[in-house]
């Protein structure tokens, strides 16, 4: 497999196959952080084209500091959070009150509507009811399993944030996979 | 708050299996969360992108060349206003004997502009 340096000095040459290459090796990368960030299907292919269109536009302020993917899932998950504050979608900490947290995963909705499918269904579908941060921090650890120092570079935020990001969204989903459990033994 | 933490940890690493309700939900949690979303890009998704910046540079390519030419144009007209030049033919009657070989010469630049552009370019961008 080609190098970050091959490929990045390649693609800046004007090689479009080197180009076509690093978008083939980044594209999930891409997907799965705009996917997880906009729950607009019709608008997520629309934004990871944009985003490798400013990958190619940027390419030649890339410093090597860090891992080429990283970069691109930097520029990735800043598109994401810019294009929901123009929607003006909120993007903030999930509120301290229990009563708001029920605002983003509703109990009865989830038990009621999802009673019939996988359990693996109903947490997929529970997360794309988290903040935009706390989705974006569970796909980066959980699916692309990247280190804590790569997420902060991402995110822009505090490890102790990411790391509590985490551990409040995990949480969140254990309470209401308990209580999903708990109504299916009853039944 | 420590207990859960602690309890995430355990399960993170496989230290402990579900002999608790909380344990037994984290554990579905961890298996759940993965999984990969349920999206993929189109699979022109890479052409598509290189077509379009094809397209941008071509743009910016052509608006070099109007804005070359209209300079010149502009330094042109700045040059002979300030030269106050005497407009006299005769210098450029030589041009008719040769028309032939201008006309070549203009032909023969044109293609290899166009020779460099359609097939030269694009064959380097295949390798």
């Amino acid at each position: 497999m080609i190098d970050d340096k091959a490929l990045v000095s390649q693609v800046l040459s004007g090689d479009r196959q080197a180009f076509r290459l690093l978008i083939k090796q980044n594209e999930r990368l891409v997907g799965h952080m705009i996917a997880r960030l906009i729950d607009r299907h019709e608008d997520r292919e629309e934004l990871c084209q944009d985003v490798f269109l400013k990958v190619y536009e940027k390419l030649g302020e890339f410093t090597f500091q860090s891992k080429l993917s990283t970069w691109i899932a930097t520029i990735a998950y800043r598109h994401g959070i810019n294009h929901l504050r123009k929607r003006k979608i909120l993007i903030s900490d999930l509120p301290e009150d229990e009563s708001k947290i029920e605002r983003f995963i509703a109990i009865d909705d989830a038990s009621e509507t999802l009673a019939n499918q996988q359990l693996d269904d109903m947490v997929l579908e529970l997360i794309e009811k988290l903040p935009p941060q706390y989705k974006a921090i569970l796909t980066l650890y959980h699916v692309q399993e990247m280190s804590y120092p790569e997420i902060v570079e991402i995110t822009g935020l505090p490890e102790g944030t990411v790391k509590n990001y985490l551990f409040r969204a995990r949480q969140l989903l254990k309470e209401k996979v308990k209580q999903y459990l708990g109504k299916e033994e009853v039944l | 708050m420590k207990h859960e933490e602690e309890l995430q940890n355990q399960i993170e690493q496989g230290l402990r299996t579900h002999d608790s309700d909380d344990a037994l939900a984290y554990q579905r949690v961890f298996n759940s969360v993965k999984k990969e979303p349920d999206f993929h890009v189109s699979l022109p998704f890479a052409d598509r992108i290189v077509a379009l910046i094809e397209k941008k540079e071509e743009r910016k390519d052509f608006g070099w060349i109007a804005a070359g030419i209209f300079l010149t144009v502009i330094a042109l007209i700045v040059a002979l206003a300030m030269t106050k030049v005497n407009w006299s033919t005769g210098a450029f009657t030589f041009i008719s004997e040769y028309y032939g070989l201008f006309l070549f010469g203009i032909v023969f630049i044109l293609l290899l502009q166009w020779i460099d552009k359609k097939l030269v370019r694009k064959q380097l961008n295949l390798h």
